[in-house]
């Protein structure tokens, strides 16, 4: 049985006057590390936001784990795109908010962040605040607090852009860095990004969104490249050129019919 | 100390501009000086510190915990429920356009001369800024925090408990540095209107015996009493939120 399964969705936001997605259908299949590219706007997100059910208004199907969203509350493990870190909690206190949902004791929370905290790298942080820390930090940081919603239970990971708002040397040390996680983890991963390169560096199958609405996702295996340097292999630059390509000419047919 | 220097310079050039215009003038029961206003003080500490301040000051007190206690319930209630928000909004924005010294006596008719008339005054001028300001505060949370938080399964009741009233205590704080003066001048304005003891009280009587000095000498008590407690708080404040730069 697949881990996430969409099947025929089609959804707007009740403010626009056009749809996002239409009958649109995949499906992820347990430990599939994928990454989903698409033009700006073209729901990438919006997928995240149906899977975690903070929408609602859809139709068709859903499918999380056999479940529908809104039962299966204990199945994702979101990160957003900012960190989101609260500045009134240390890093130790963010790392252990999602578990003070849980029947679980203070003590074991804390040992279960400082884990995290560890496994990240930043163990020696525990106390200080999130404006003590670097952008990359503060990002490790909501990425223990994610990790600990899996060690918890949670079979899925959902990141949304969690790069986007870095600088490029920063961006690069963090995706060699996530790899690494990931690789760790055993967990089915889903990861939005508008980088072709981190796409086919991170996923082992990329999910190309196209079309508005979505109708279709154009899924690409990139399993083959395992590290940095397989990038520069002649089949993954055709792969880049294709995917840029792709991008490109949905970005201008959007601009297109906005009047751009 | 350094940071305080220019406010310490500007006070002192002010006392030292009052006290040469009262000696030009020469007539303390119009303007008396300075240092007349510190005699008078001294003078009058006994009935001053032990009766009247204290009066004053329990006034204030409770009309600023009835204020708190009224404003962070209405502000919880508006934010949780939009048609209470709309419905009592404007209702509350209406009660700051009445003007007190108006509606005052109402009070004393209602509920005589006794403590409440001047604590309902109080209640009146100051649960507006800490209702307003924390309901400010608590819609200021971020719609992506919250979004975060319910991906966590949290229940609305977590999320106000874990992100909205800390992100709201800097709002709150602010309130209620606001209304502490406020408190005072509410309690102070009832006393005007009939009591038996208070700061306000013995400013009106002091002002039957034309006695100038007197008249300042508790509006002087009053200022720095205010000045205290909004230091207390500020310091609290500075205590509990460290983080306040960083929302």
């Amino acid at each position: 049985m697949p881990l996430v399964e969409f099947n025929d969705v089609t959804f707007g936001y009740k403010e626009d006057d056009y749809l996002l997605l239409r009958n649109l259908s995949f499906t992820v299949e347990k430990n599939d590390i994928i990454t989903v590219i698409g033009a700006s706007g073209c729901g990438k997100s919006t997928l995240f936001r149906l899977m975690t059910c903070l929408e609602k208004d859809y139709t068709g199907s859903i499918s999380i784990n056999g479940k529908s969203p809104e039962t299966a509350s204990g199945t994702a493990a979101f990160m957003p795109q900012k960190d989101l870190l609260m500045p009134w909690r240390n890093i130790l206190k963010n790392v252990t908010l999602p578990l003070e949902v849980l029947p679980i004791s203070k003590s074991e929370r804390i040992e279960i962040a400082k884990e995290a905290l560890s496994k990240v790298g930043l163990s020696d942080c525990e106390k200080k605040r999130p404006s003590e820390l670097s952008g990359g930090m503060r990002q490790r940081v909501s990425f223990a607090r994610t990790l600990v919603q899996l060690w918890q239970g949670r079979e899925l990971l959902l990141l949304d852009e969690p790069f986007s708002a870095l600088d490029s040397l920063t961006r690069i040390s963090m995706q060699d860095w996530l790899i690494g996680q990931v690789n760790d983890l055993n967990a089915t991963v889903m990861m939005v990004t508008h980088d072709v390169e981190e796409a086919m560096l991170i996923g082992n199958k990329i999910f190309l969104l196209s079309g508005r609405p979505v109708k279709d996702i154009s899924i690409i295996d990139v399993s083959g490249i395992k590290c940095r340097d397989d990038l520069y292999l002649p089949q993954s630059v055709k792969l880049k050129n294709r995917l840029v390509s792709a991008f490109l000419t949905d970005n201008a047919d959007k601009e297109e019919r906005s009047g751009v | 100390m350094k940071k305080h220097l220019p406010a310490i310079l500007t006070g002192a050039g002010l006392l030292i501009l009052w006290q040469i215009i009262a000696m030009c003038i020469n007539a303390a029961y119009i303007l008396p000086s300075p240092t007349q206003i510190a005699v008078k003080i001294w003078e009058l500490r006994d009935p001053l510190f032990t009766v009247h301040t204290p009066a004053t000051m329990l006034v204030t007190l409770l009309g600023l915990m009835i204020s708190v206690v009224l404003g962070v319930g209405l502000a919880v209630i508006m934010e949780k429920f939009e048609t209470v928000e709309r419905a009592l909004y404007p209702v509350i924005v209406t009660t700051q356009t009445i003007p007190v010294t108006a509606i005052a006596p109402l009070f004393v008719l209602w509920l005589g001369y006794g403590i409440w008339s001047k604590v309902l005054v109080s209640v009146l001028i100051t649960f507006f800024p800490i209702t307003i300001s924390l309901h400010d505060g608590l819609k200021s949370t971020k719609r992506e925090n919250e979004e975060l938080l319910k991906t966590m399964g949290m229940s609305s009741a977590a999320i106000f408990i874990k992100l909205k009233f800390p992100a709201a205590l800097p709002s709150f704080f602010s309130a209620i540095k606001m209304a502490i003066p406020l408190s005072i001048l509410g309690a102070a304005m009832g006393e005007w209107l009939g009591a038996q003891s208070g700061l306000g009280y013995f400013s009106k009587r002091m002002m039957t015996q034309l006695d100038g000095a007197g008249v300042f000498a508790p509006v002087v008590v009053l200022a720095v009493c205010a000045m205290l407690v909004v230091a207390v708080i500020s310091a609290i404040e500075r205590k509990l939120i460290t983080w306040r730069k960083e929302i």
